[in-house]
């Protein structure tokens, strides 16, 4: 307070300046109709130049929250997506889908090894549990291994141990992926009939023969392929890149235990 | 033309005195001129700028040790030193007055042609005014 004090008495003149300026700026605005429209002019001016910066700052520290609240909304679209895909892949049985989502965080993520694995901050006090698939925006990540109780561990698609049931959406032909352990963005589909006519650029989506992810997430393209007698070795492109992973979805399939239970 | 006699005020204004109530002086002389010529507050507002930057002028045209001088017009000074501050005064006092009275850049013209003009006129009865009541020290 005297800090404000004596900076307002060191520059009393400066402010006495300005306070008799606005007093004849006023006085000019009644008095003369042409003063009138050149300071209303002026002012809008002003005052346009003043809340462009104005705008741009008070929006910049509103990121925070509108990024949370678009990650929000991106949840709700994408389980509407899958919701959809999977009516359209039962149309006759008005069946909803059973899957539904759960928003993470990459916290680390690993693709220098042959078992890569990604760390989410999403654990058990959010419902996360073993076996839950991953996806990312554009396709699959992996599968969850273990889970605390904030954070979990994801068997990375590029892990040598995992195999992914996909499927060749033209023909509909189904496959098993996996990684060889070489490039980060290639995966192969194996397992695919000759029967089936396949074309490079051709797009490889999930299966949905696992209780892990529904029919029809998009997981890559086909860049080459060879013919090994009965089936195919497809080499496959992902779609998401594995190495800036940022935001994830854990899929939650609410059939999962009962569909397992049959297997035992 | 018209002459700014009023401006005799400022320039005389002693220098050992409070700027602050010197500031208020100028506001209440140029809005006393605004409300007898029925003009927009161009004298209003050219009387206060005069009187906030007077410091700077005298600086410039006296030199930074004028405060030793109570009087600006006092025969201590150099009279080139005293022109210089006179001229100064009245050609800021003219240009804000115009340049306010039109406030359009279409007439920068007429603002100089007009500030030009009445600053002789102006500078001329001033000195007249100061020659013809100064007293001998």
């Amino acid at each position: 307070m005297q800090w404000l004090l004596s900076f307002i008495l060191r520059y009393k003149n400066l402010f006495l300046y300005f306070f008799f300026v606005s007093i004849i700026l006023s006085f000019s605005y009644f008095q003369s109709e042409y003063h009138k429209s050149k300071i209303y002019k002026a002012s809008i001016i002003v005052s346009g130049l003043a809340s462009e910066p104005l705008k741009n700052l008070t929006s910049y520290f509103r990121l925070k929250k509108i990024n949370a609240k678009l990650l929000e909304e991106n949840v709700h679209l994408k389980s509407l997506l899958i919701d959809e895909n999977y009516k359209s892949n039962y149309e006759y049985e008005k069946i909803d889908s059973p899957y539904s989502l759960i928003l993470g965080h990459v916290i680390k993520n690993s693709i220098s090894s042959n078992r890569n694995i990604i760390i989410i901050n999403k654990g058990g006090s959010d419902m996360v549990e073993k076996e839950m698939g991953v996806i990312g925006s554009d396709g699959i990540i992996g599968i969850v291994n273990q889970t605390t109780e904030n954070f979990s561990s994801v068997l990375s698609i590029l892990h040598k141990d995992i195999k992914i049931n996909a499927k060749h959406k033209k023909t509909n032909a189904f496959g098993s992926l996996f990684w060889e352990g070489n490039d980060p963005d290639k995966v192969t589909l194996s397992d695919i009939s000759i029967i089936n006519k396949i074309n490079i650029g051709d797009t490889i989506v999930t299966g949905g023969m696992s209780s892990y992810f529904p029919e029809g997430i998009p997981i890559g393209k086909i860049v080459e392929f060879k013919n090994n007698g009965r089936y195919y070795s497809i080499n496959v492109k992902l779609i998401n890149n594995m190495t800036n992973l940022n935001n994830v979805y854990f899929l939650k399939n609410k059939n999962k235990s009962e569909i397992e239970s049959l297997y035992k | 033309m018209n002459p700014s006699i009023y401006i005799l005020v400022l320039i005389t204004y002693r220098y050992d005195m409070d700027q602050f109530n010197f500031i208020s002086i100028g506001f209440l002389l140029g809005l006393m001129m605004d409300i007898l010529s029925q003009s927009a507050g161009s004298h209003s507002l050219s009387c206060v700028t005069i009187s906030f930057i007077r410091p700077l002028i005298t600086k410039f045209s006296v030199g930074p040790n004028y405060e030793d001088f109570s009087n600006p017009i006092s025969s201590g000074i150099l009279i080139s030193n005293r022109v210089l501050y006179c001229l100064l005064i009245i050609i800021l006092h003219q240009l804000i007055l115009n340049s306010y009275s039109y406030f359009n850049w279409m007439h920068t013209f007429t603002i100089l042609k007009l500030t030009i003009a009445n600053s002789i006129f102006t500078f001329v009865v001033i000195i007249s005014f100061i020659n013809l009541f100064s007293t001998k020290e």
